[in-house]
């Protein structure tokens, strides 16, 4: 029975359902199948060994009528699609809880943001010095003002102004110009810039870190404004912020499925190592990448879209940046949110060619 | 993709021509087109097919909505590595004995902290 029913799906399995079933979730099943049989045979293997156990259940499942082996498959594949769904619908949660909006225990959330924030100090103390030297082309601001002293009066022992001379021109090194780059790139995508803004976990500072960027660069709070946005973007724009999003929320499943692995820790200690390593590699492997990009591409549909926020509100556009971040974006941000209470604003019509700006 | 999969998909297409296509000239060419390679033996039209199929801008749309695991296919845009190019602008205290490099906006520019002087901006 087993074997007409995969030789009647064929090709048509492999092509269509393989990879609809092959999932998480179906490891997750076939795992728990394995640690169950585990259960049952690990005596019978170490006494007669694995060929001996897996012909004996081989010959216990032919025994069984066709009837019944249909059942069990159905049954099977209701549970498993049952069970991927009810994982699909718990990965929003899932995904608020890794990033760390759980209100209690306090103490535990308060002394994790206190030590993301410290190590984010650690980072911007090292690259904002990097960061003034690679200004100064390896030197201190102390040391070039030193060396432009010196340059205009030199005085009778030349030995400092040549040490800083070669200094500055040597500039910083490769180790120094990595570490400028790599503390950059963890601040700007790992850390949110304000204390008030940290998050207990790494992903919740990811996320947080993405979110608060229009906001600082435009005056968009990118919450706010996002579902607005969202309905203006190009369709090739939306899939590739589907696809990136997808790739976060089957990281996640991924997450769930492996910590679930824990459940059948009653029947085999090797359950334990599975269900913590698979959550730990899934994520650092997966979802913090995939959050990393999501956030990056949501970030860039603001800085690439956010006009056509104004003209499909009929807001003025910003005159200029300065202006947009004090002034505009936060108009836009409040009329999405609340309404606008702003004497003498009036609405305009959007530049027919979608470039020049208008005034108000 | 395999040949099976794009005879099929070649055959189906031929019937949504008419409401892809307006240009009845146009349409009749790739008809054409798609018809020769579906008379090819099986085994030899696979070339073929995939270039009656993507000879137009329509029919390449037509097969990508009909592909979706072309979609859901993992693409990465790939991070280039670290910014090392000088960013941002550089405020230094009248006293030349600190300077500050404000990368990005939300940092806040300081006093300097020996003197507590307000920095100013450079243009270097």
């Amino acid at each position: 029975m087993l074997t007409a029913f995969w030789s009647g799906l064929g090709d048509e399995f492999a092509k269509r359902w393989a990879p609809r079933i092959l999932t998480p979730a179906f490891a997750f099943w076939a795992g728990g199948l394995a640690v169950l049989w585990w259960h049952a045979h690990a005596q019978g293997v170490s006494e007669h060994g694995w060929a001996h156990e897996l012909s004996a259940t081989a010959t216990w499942l032919r025994g069984v009528s066709g009837v019944a082996q249909a059942v069990l498959v159905v049954v099977g594949l209701i549970l498993l699609v049952a069970s991927a769904l009810v994982a699909e619908r718990l990965t929003l949660p899932l995904l608020r809880f890794l990033e760390g909006y759980w209100p209690r225990p306090r103490w535990l959330r308060n002394r994790l943001i206190a030590y993301r924030r410290w190590r984010r100090r650690r980072w911007k103390q090292r690259v904002d010095d990097l960061a003034v030297r690679q200004r100064y082309s390896g030197l201190t601001a102390a040391e070039d003002h030193e060396l432009h002293t010196l340059e205009s009066a030199p005085p009778a022992d030349t030995t400092r102004l040549e040490d800083l001379r070669q200094r500055r021109a040597a500039g910083l090194s490769a180790q120094q110009t990595a570490e400028l780059g790599r503390g950059r790139r963890y601040l700007l995508l790992r850390y949110p810039p304000r204390d008030g803004l940290g998050m207990p976990t790494k992903l919740g500072d990811v996320l947080r870190a993405a979110e608060y960027r229009p906001y600082s660069k435009y005056g968009l709070d990118a919450v706010i404004c996002w579902y607005a946005l969202w309905l203006l973007l190009p369709d090739g724009v939306k899939t590739e912020l589907v696809q990136a999003r997808t790739v976060l929320d089957n990281a996640a499943r991924g997450w769930l499925w492996g910590a679930l692995f824990l459940v059948w820790t009653p029947w085999s200690w090797w359950a334990i190592p599975i269900g913590v390593l698979i959550p730990v590699l899934t994520y650092y492997v997966g979802i913090l990448g995939a959050a990393s990009l999501f956030g990056e591409l949501m970030v860039t549909a603001y800085d690439l879209y956010r006009f056509k926020l104004y003209d499909s509100l009929h807001l003025p556009r910003p005159l200029s940046p300065a202006l947009e971040r004090e002034q505009d974006g936060r108009r836009v941000t409040n009329l999405l949110w609340g309404g606008l209470n702003e004497p003498g604003l009036h609405y305009v019509d959007p530049p027919a060619d979608g470039a020049g700006a208008s005034t108000s | 993709m395999e040949e099976d999969e794009l005879r099929s998909l070649a055959e189906a297409l031929r019937a949504d021509l008419p409401s892809l296509i307006d240009d009845a000239a146009e349409r009749a060419a790739i008809e054409t087109d798609l018809a020769q390679a579906l008379d090819q033996p099986p085994g030899t039209a696979h070339d073929a097919l995939r270039r009656a199929i993507a000879a137009n801008t329509a029919t390449r749309e037509w097969i990508r909505r009909r592909t979706p695991e072309t979609e859901e296919a993992d693409r990465s845009i790939g991070p280039l590595g670290d910014p090392t190019a000088p960013l941002g602008v550089l405020f230094t205290c009248p006293n030349k004995d600190y300077s500050f490099v404000q990368e990005t906006l939300a940092d806040d520019v300081p006093n300097c902290p020996y003197d507590g002087c307000v920095l100013e901006r450079q243009d270097r």
